[in-house]
């Protein structure tokens, strides 16, 4: 086994085992260091930093096995320790930049076309399409820069103000998709009319499931229920045997039916999915 | 020059000299260190500097296996890194003759 050849991607999976041989003292430290580092950027290059952190797991775990904890081996100050790391990292390319923000982009467009299948007509605002993909970069971006910031805050805060922070820290991601949902200018709506929606509904269905069936990628499979049941609730409003039933979407019980199966299918998916992969580990 | 930067240089000097010797994964260099009474390094002094010499081109790294245990990331010394030992042996020694020409004239 050659670990030089390791893709980042080989390196997380072999740290997963490995981890587990660490006490739980020792893991806490470790895994700190881990998701400080993992956090430092979101455009920097993976396997750099897989390699840092594989090696110096190795290294903890031959400490551990003399009898010396990882505070004692790595430091008492890791995040000053890892800083210093980070910073000689290489700056990232604009070729990762484009490929992360583009990646991004298309998953939130994938789930912005998808939405609208439970809609009475099957129309895009390119507007909003692009707003979600911006703010969608930014929020990851976000979310990446505060975890990182946060693993080192050995200051207590009340709960209620730790509530009142995840409160808005939830809450205003999804205040500003509806703001843009609700206030875009209502420009460059592309429209698909029937009967050319519930086809463009199945060939993205089709799609989809080809892509990840193929990919084999069990993250992938509560995404996948998600947009297959939008996808299902957005074919019984468009077929015409079956359209009358629904009286075109405008029906309550269909709506809420229609938005929260998805979701708790999605919930529900990743849930068992995340059980089976600690059942391998 | 600032007294950490002055010990980071020692430092380097001590790490570059015992990687001579031997190949070394980060783990031993940190105990190779304790054994000569560095006792209050850790890893997180060592992981920087390493990483900084590695960037430098003084000294590289391959994955090899240990005798006991996974692969680890082994250091090498380059030609440039031997060239900087001798550099740092020479200013080192130098050093030392005028800060002990300074003390024993002091002690007097």
């Amino acid at each position: 086994m050659d670990l030089k050849n390791n893709t980042a991607q080989q390196l997380v999976e072999q740290n997963n085992k490995a981890r587990e041989q660490l006490t739980p003292e020792n893991k806490k430290y470790y895994e700190d260091v881990l998701v400080y580092m993992r956090t430092f950027g979101i455009f920097h290059e993976e396997l750099e930093t897989e390699r840092h952190l594989m090696t110096i797991l190795q290294d903890i775990l031959e400490a551990q096995k003399h009898g010396e904890s990882a505070e004692a081996y790595f430091g008492k100050n890791p995040k000053e320790i890892i800083d210093q790391l980070t910073k000689q990292f290489e700056k990232p390319s604009w070729k990762s930049i484009f490929k992360i923000s583009g990646l991004i982009f298309l998953i939130s467009s994938f789930y912005t076309i998808c939405g609208v299948f439970i809609a009475p007509t099957l129309q895009i605002n390119v507007l909003v399409l692009l707003m979600n993909g911006i703010l969608s970069i930014a929020l990851v971006y976000g979310a990446f820069k505060l975890l990182h910031w946060s693993i080192y805050i050995k200051k207590q805060f009340p709960k209620i103000i730790k509530f009142l922070f995840a409160w808005s820290l939830t809450m205003i991601p999804i205040g500003l998709f509806v703001l843009i949902n609700l206030y875009a200018p209502k420009r460059g709506i592309v429209k698909i009319d029937p009967p050319f929606d519930w086809i463009a509904i199945v060939i993205i269905l089709i799609l989809a499931t080809v892509y990840v069936l193929f990919k084999k990628n069990r993250d992938f499979y509560g995404a996948l229920v998600y947009i297959v049941s939008l996808g299902f609730f957005g074919l019984l409003l468009r077929i015409p045997q079956t359209k009358e039933l629904f009286q075109g979407g405008k029906n309550p019980t269909f709506l809420v039916l229609a938005i929260i199966l998805p979701l708790a299918l999605f919930g529900l998916v990743n849930w068992l999915v995340l059980r089976k992969m600690n059942d391998d580990n | 020059m600032k007294e950490t930067q002055l010990l980071k240089g020692i430092l380097e000097g001590c790490v570059l000299s015992i990687i001579k010797e031997q190949r070394i994964y980060g783990y031993e260099l940190v105990q190779t260190m304790r054994n000569y009474g560095f006792t209050t390094i850790v890893g997180g002094t060592i992981y920087p500097l390493l990483q900084k010499l590695e960037k430098q081109g003084l000294i590289t790294s391959s994955e090899l296996t240990s005798p006991d245990g996974p692969n680890r990331k082994y250091f090498f010394i380059t030609t440039e890194g031997e060239q900087q030992l001798e550099d740092f042996k020479d200013q080192w020694s130098s050093l030392i003759v005028k800060v002990n020409r300074i003390l024993e004239k002091n002690g007097e």
